[in-house]
C-alpha cells in the first residue's frame, strides 16, 4: 500500500537544504555581486567609459560569472552526493523506508532547484534594473532572455555531469577531479593524439587540426567564450539531451550501486580496468607530447612513451587501491605496453595508407600551399583566400607533394628550426585533403617550389599589394627598421601611384631564392587605404626600382637605414667571438669583445657598408658575424651574411 | 519472520558471508555472536537491506528486504555509530523520523523523555558517544519498528541505562511481539535477553541454539564407582567432555536430566552430583575443537 506522497518526502528536502542550501546562497550572493550590484555600482560612478564594453549581461564580470558556473554545480553535486560516499551516512539513508528513485529524485531534484532559483531571480533584478537604470541602449531584452536560459542550462549540464562521475566513483575528491577532468577530456584527447600522431605519421597536420576549433569540444573551454559568442543552437540541444541521458545513467548507476562501494575509489568493478588503462593511456600520450616536443628525438620520445605509461598505469593503481605499494602485478602492464607497441608499430606501416595519399589532379578544385596553416585560415586583409587555381600551379603542388612523400626518409629527420610545409587541397567533390611536411632547411626542393612561388598567380596571393587598385591608397608611410629614427610618408596622389608600381616592378621581379633569402627588410611599408584597412609589406634590399624611385624624389635618406648612420661596422669570425656576450644586453661589452679580436674587421668606407647592409640578415649561425654600432654604441645590432652573398672585400680581408 | 536462506556476499575482496542460514522467529531476540571479522555487521546490513547480497534470499515475512520500502518501514537499523544529520537536533531529527516511519508514536517519544536524559534542542554531534547511542535508541523506540536491527547496542553504554534499554526491548517484544537481532563480540553482554543465539565464524553460521533448550539438556556430573566400570560405558553416552581427578571423574553430557539419571544408575556410583553449568561452559563444551578457537567470545 504505498502512500500517495511517497515520491515527495518534505522532511527529507527540509534536511538537503538545512546542510547544503550554503551553496545555493554564495551562487545567489556571487551572482547578485557580478550583476545587479555592479550594474548598480557603474551606474553611481558614471562609469560611461566602460560602458562600451557592455555587450550583454554577461559583459559584467565574465570571469566572475563563469567562476561560479564552473564551480557551484560541481560543488553542488559533490555535497549533495556526499552522503553516497560516506559509509556511516550511506548506510543510514538506504536504511530508511525511502526507494533509491525517490532518494535520487529528491537530492538532484534539490540540486537543480539550487541552481534554478538564484538564475530566476538574478534574472528578474537584471530586467527591473535594466529600465530603472535606463540601460535599454545597452542589454536588448532578448539578451537578457539568452543570458537567463545559458546561466541556467551550462551550471545545469556541469552539475549532472558531476552527478554522474559522483555514482560511478565513491570518493568526494575523485568526484571533483573526475568531472572536470571529462569535461577537458574531448579537447584533450584530441590534442594528446594530434601530437602524437604527428610523430608517427608522415604528413599528418596537427596544426591544421589544432586548429580547427578542438576547443569547443569541451564544455569548460567552450563557455569561455559565452560573452562574445553565447551558445549554438547546437550546443544548447546537446547539452539538454545530454543532461536527460547523464540523469537516466546517473539514475540507473545509483539504482545498481553498492552501499559499500562508499569510500572505494570506483564504485563499480567494470570501471576499474577502463579507468586503469584510460589513465595509463593519457598520462602515456602527454609524457610522450612533452618529451618529444622539448626534446625533439625519437629516443626521448620513446622515454616518455615508457615513462607515461608505468607513471599513469601504477598511479591509477594506486588511486584505486588506496595504498602505493602496487608493485607486483605487472602483467597487465605488460600487456598494455604490448599492444601501444603493435599499434605504433602498424603506424609505422601506414597501415591506414594516409602517408601515401595524394589526390588525383582532376579531382582538385583548388590547393593553398605555405609555410602556415593560418594562411589557409585566414583570408587575407582584402578578403581573398589563398588558393592557388591555376591547372599548371596545381600540378606543380601535386610534383611537390609526391616528392615529399617519397623522400619521407629525408623529411623526417626533423629539426626544431626546419620550415613547415602546408598542402590544403579542396576537392571537387567538397572533400579536403591536408598535410603537413617538415622540409629541412638544407634539403633542396628549390627546383620543385620555385615555378609555384615565382607563378603569377601565387605572387598575387601572397602579395596582396599586386592585385589591389592602387587609387584607393590614401597614403604610404615608411618606416625603418633600424634602431634609428626614421621614416618618411608619400600622400600625393601620383606618387603614391608611381611608388606602387615601382614596388609592383620589384614584387613581379623577384626570384624564389631572393624570396627566401631571409635577407633583412630595410623597411616596413604600410598602406593606408580608403576604407581605413591597412596593407603591409616589408621593403627587401633587392627591391630596386622602388630604391630608384625614392632616389629621385629625394627620399632615400629619410626613409632608410644608411651608412651615415652607422657609427661603426665589424665584422668577425664567429669562432673568435664569445658566444655568451650575444645575449647579453651589455652594447659595451659586445663592442670591446670585437675591437679586442685582431681577425676583426673594421668597415669604413661608406661604399662598403652599404653593401654590408644591403647583405646581411637576421642573424642564426653563419660563418661571420656583423656588428651594427649606432648613434655612439647606444644601440647595437647583431647580423648575418646572408647565404653566398659575403661582398667581395669581405671574402678577400678573411682569405688572405 | 525473518530468513536468510543460503546467503553469500563479498565485502572489500572477501567472502564475509558465506552460506549463512538463520531463522529469526516473530517476538524473539536473537543474539548474533561472532569475533570481530566474523561478518556480523555485513549480515546485519543484509537483513536491514541496506546491502544487498550477492546470493541466496533474505525474507522477512516472506517477502524479500532489499528495495522494499513498505517493508522497511517497520524494520529499524540501529548500526554501531549512530548517524544522524549535522547540525540536527534530537527534535529535529524527531520530526524527519515521523516523516519517513509511518508507525511513529509522538506520545512515546515523548514519554521516553523521562528514561534518557537528553536535551531535545542541542546539537546531536556535540553529544558524546554514549549520549548519542542514547538517542538513536529513543528514536529507533519512538518508531515503533516490528524489527529491530542492533550492531553491537551496548558498547559505551553505562550498566544503568543498559539495564533501562533492555528492559524497554522486552517490553516491546512482550506487548507487540516485536522481533529483535543483536549483535555482539560477547555473550555475557546478551544471554540475559536473548531466547536464540547463533555463532558467526569466518562468515558461516556455527551453530544456532535455543538458550532455554541448552540449559536443560546439558549436565555436569560429578561421579565416583566402588567398582571401576570398564572403558565402554563412557561410550554409551553422549558425553561432551570428561576428566578424572583421583577416583572421581568429572563429566559434561548432554541428554535428558531423567535418562543421565538412570544411566549412571546402573553402575552404583558411590557419588553422583548434577553441578549447574554456565552458558559460556556449554558453549565451550559443546563445541568441542571449534569452541577454543572462539573461546575469546564467550569471556
Amino acid at each position: 500500500m504505498p502512500s500517495k506522497t511517497s515520491w515527495f518526502n518534505k522532511e527529507i528536502c527540509m534536511q538537503i537544504f538545512r546542510n547544503m542550501g550554503w551553496i545555493g546562497i554564495v551562487y545567489f550572493l556571487g551572482l547578485v555581486f557580478a550583476l545587479p550590484l555592479k550594474m548598480l555600482m557603474m551606474h553611481t560612478n558614471d562609469e560611461y567609459i566602460y560602458y562600451q564594453e557592455i555587450k550583454n549581461p554577461f559583459s559584467y564580470l565574465f570571469e566572475i560569472q563563469y567562476g561560479l558556473m564552473l564551480i557551484i554545480p560541481v560543488l553542488l553535486a559533490i555535497f549533495l552526493f556526499l552522503y553516497v560516499h560516506l559509509k556511516d551516512s550511506a548506510d543510514f539513508l538506504h536504511s530508511l523506508p525511502i526507494s533509491r528513485k525517490v532518494l535520487f529524485n529528491h537530492y538532484v531534484g534539490m540540486g537543480v532547484a539550487f541552481l534554478t532559483i538564484p538564475v530566476l531571480v538574478i534574472s528578474c533584478s537584471v530586467f527591473i534594473f535594466r529600465s530603472v537604470l535606463d540601460l535599454g541602449m545597452l542589454i536588448s531584452i532578448e539578451e537578457i532572455l539568452i543570458w537567463t536560459g545559458i546561466t541556467w542550462l551550462f551550471p545545469l549540464f556541469i552539475f549532472f555531469c558531476a552527478v554522474f562521475v559522483g555514482m560511478i566513483t565513491g570518493m568526494a575528491i575523485l568526484q571533483g577531479v573526475l568531472t572536470y577532468l571529462l569535461l577537458l577530456f574531448p579537447t584533450g584527447i584530441l590534442v594528446l593524439g594530434a601530437f602524437n600522431i604527428k610523430d608517427f605519421v608522415h604528413g599528418f597536420s596537427y596544426e591544421y587540426y589544432l586548429s580547427s576549433k578542438i576547443e569547443t569540444y569541451s564544455p569548460i573551454l567552450y563557455g569561455a567564450s559565452f560573452e562574445n559568442r553565447g551558445m549554438s543552437i547546437f550546443a544548447a540541444l546537446l547539452y539538454s539531451g545530454l543532461i536527460v541521458v547523464l540523469y537516466f545513467a546517473s539514475l540507473w548507476l545509483y539504482k545498481k550501486r553498492h552501499t559499500e562501494a562508499a569510500s572505494s575509489a570506483m564504485a563499480f568493478r567494470a570501471i576499474k580496468p577502463i579507468f586503469i588503462y584510460g589513465v595509463a593511456l593519457c598520462v602515456m600520450l602527454f609524457c610522450g607530447m612533452y618529451f618529444g616536443e622539448t626534446q625533439n628525438s625519437r629516443g626521448w620520445l620513446i622515454f616518455g612513451y615508457i615513462a607515461g605509461s608505468l607513471l599513469g598505469y601504477f598511479g591509477a593503481k594506486m588511486i584505486i587501491e588506496k595504498t602505493w605499494r602496487v608493485f607486483g602485478e605487472y602483467k597487465r602492464y605488460l600487456y598494455f605496453a604490448g599492444s601501444v607497441g603493435l599499434i605504433l608499430v602498424l603506424f609505422q606501416f601506414d597501415f591506414t595508407g594516409f602517408e601515401k595519399k595524394v589526390p588525383e589532379f582532376n579531382e582538385i578544385k583548388q590547393v593553398y600551399i605555405g609555410n602556415s596553416i593560418y594562411g589557409y585560415a585566414d583570408s587575407d586583409e582584402l578578403g581573398q583566400t589563398n588558393y592557388l587555381k591555376k591547372s599548371e600551379n596545381i600540378q606543380n603542388v601535386l610534383a611537390l607533394h609526391k616528392t615529399l612523400i617519397n623522400e619521407e626518409v629525408k623529411t623526417r629527420k626533423e629539426n626544431r628550426y626546419d620550415d613547415n610545409l602546408f598542402f590544403f587541397y579542396e576537392l571537387e567533390n567538397g572533400k579536403k585533403l591536408v598535410r603537413q611536411y617538415n622540409v629541412p632547411k638544407n634539403h633542396s626542393l628549390t627546383h620543385l617550389l620555385k615555378p609555384i612561388y615565382e607563378s603569377k598567380e601565387y605572387k598575387e596571393l601572397i602579395y596582396p599589394i599586386l592585385s589591389l587598385d592602387a587609387t584607393k591608397v590614401d597614403k604610404i608611410a615608411i618606416s625603418s627598421n633600424a634602431p634609428v629614427n626614421k621614416g618618411a610618408s608619400i600622400t600625393e596622389q601620383k606618387q603614391i601611384l608611381d611608388s606602387i608600381a615601382a614596388l609592383r616592378e620589384d614584387l613581379r621581379a623577384e626570384t624564389y631564392e631572393e624570396m627566401m633569402d631571409e635577407s633583412r627588410g630595410y623597411s616596413g611599408i604600410e598602406l593606408l587605404l580608403n576604407n581605413d584597412k591597412r596593407l603591409y609589406i616589408e621593403w627587401m634590399p633587392d627591391y630596386e626600382n622602388f630604391e630608384r624611385w625614392l632616389k629621385q624624389n629625394n627620399m632615400i635618406e629619410k626613409s632608410r637605414v644608411t651608412a651615415d648612420d652607422l657609427y661603426q661596422v665589424w665584422i668577425a669570425p664567429r669562432k673568435d667571438i664569445d658566444q655568451n656576450l650575444f645575449h647579453s644586453y651589455s652594447n659595451e661589452e659586445l663592442i670591446k669583445e670585437f675591437k679586442s679580436k685582431n681577425s676583426v674587421l673594421k668597415v669604413k668606407d661608406k661604399q662598403e657598408i652599404e653593401m654590408v647592409l644591403e647583405n646581411s640578415k637576421w642573424p642564426s649561425d653563419g660563418e661571420y658575424v656583423i656588428l651594427f654600432v649606432y648613434e655612439n654604441g647606444n644601440s647595437v645590432e647583431l647580423m648575418d651574411f646572408i647565404h653566398n652573398k659575403m661582398p667581395d672585400f669581405v671574402m678577400d680581408h678573411f682569405e688572405k | 519472520m525473518i530468513e536468510c536462506k543460503k546467503v553469500y556476499k563479498k565485502y572489500e575482496g572477501n567472502e564475509a558471508v558465506q552460506a549463512v542460514d538463520l531463522q529469526v522467529k516473530q517476538g524473539s531476540i536473537y543474539g548474533l555472536l561472532g569475533s570481530n571479522g566474523a561478518g556480523k555487521t555485513t549480515l546485519l546490513k543484509i537483513v536491514a537491506g541496506i546491502l544487498k547480497q550477492d546470493k541466496g534470499d533474505v525474507l522477512i515475512h516472506g517477502t524479500p528486504v532489499f528495495e522494499n520500502v513498505d517493508m522497511k518501514k517497520k524494520i529499524i537499523f540501529l548500526p554501531d555509530t549512530p548517524y544522524f544529520f549535522s547540525q540536527y537536533t534530537l527534535r529535529t531529527m524527531a520530526s524527519f523520523y515521523s516523516s519517513i516511519f509511518p508507525d511513529w508514536n509522538e506520545e512515546r517519544f515523548q514519554n521516553l523523555q523521562g528514561i534518557f536524559e537528553i536535551e531535545m534542542d542541542k546539537k546531536l554531534h556535540k553529544f558524546s558517544k554514549g549520549m548519542r547511542r542514547q538517542a538513536a535508541f529513543w528514536l529507533a523506540f519512538s518508531a515503533m519498528p516490528d524489527v529491530l536491527i542492533m550492531d553491537e547496542p551496548f558498547d559505551g553504554l553505562d550498566p544503568v541505562i543498559r539495564k533501562k534499554i533492555k528492559n524497554l526491548m522486552i517490553q516491546d517484544v512482550a506487548e507487540r511481539e516485536m522481533t529483535v537481532l543483536i549483535s555482539s563480540h560477547n555473550l555475557r553482554e546478551v544471554e540475559d535477553i536473548c531466547d536464540h543465539v547463533g555463532i558467526l565464524h569466518k562468515g558461516s553460521v556455527l551453530l544456532e541454539k535455543d538458550l532455554d533448550d541448552l540449559k536443560s539438556d546439558v549436565h555436569k556430573i560429578q561421579v565416583a564407582f566402588k567398582n571401576e566400570p570398564r572403558e565402554e560405558w563412557l561410550q554409551e553416552m553422549k558425553i561432551l567432555h570428561y576428566e578424572r581427578r583421583g577416583s572421581v571423574w568429572l563429566c559434561v553430557v548432554r541428554g535428558k536430566e531423567s535418562e543421565v539419571e538412570s544411566h549412571f544408575d546402573t553402575y552404583n556410583p558411590i557419588i553422583f552430583d548434577m553441578l549447574p553449568l554456565t552458558l559460556e561452559e556449554i558453549f565451550i563444551y559443546e563445541m568441542g575443537e571449534v569452541g577454543y578457537a572462539i573461546e575469546n567470545i564467550l569471556v
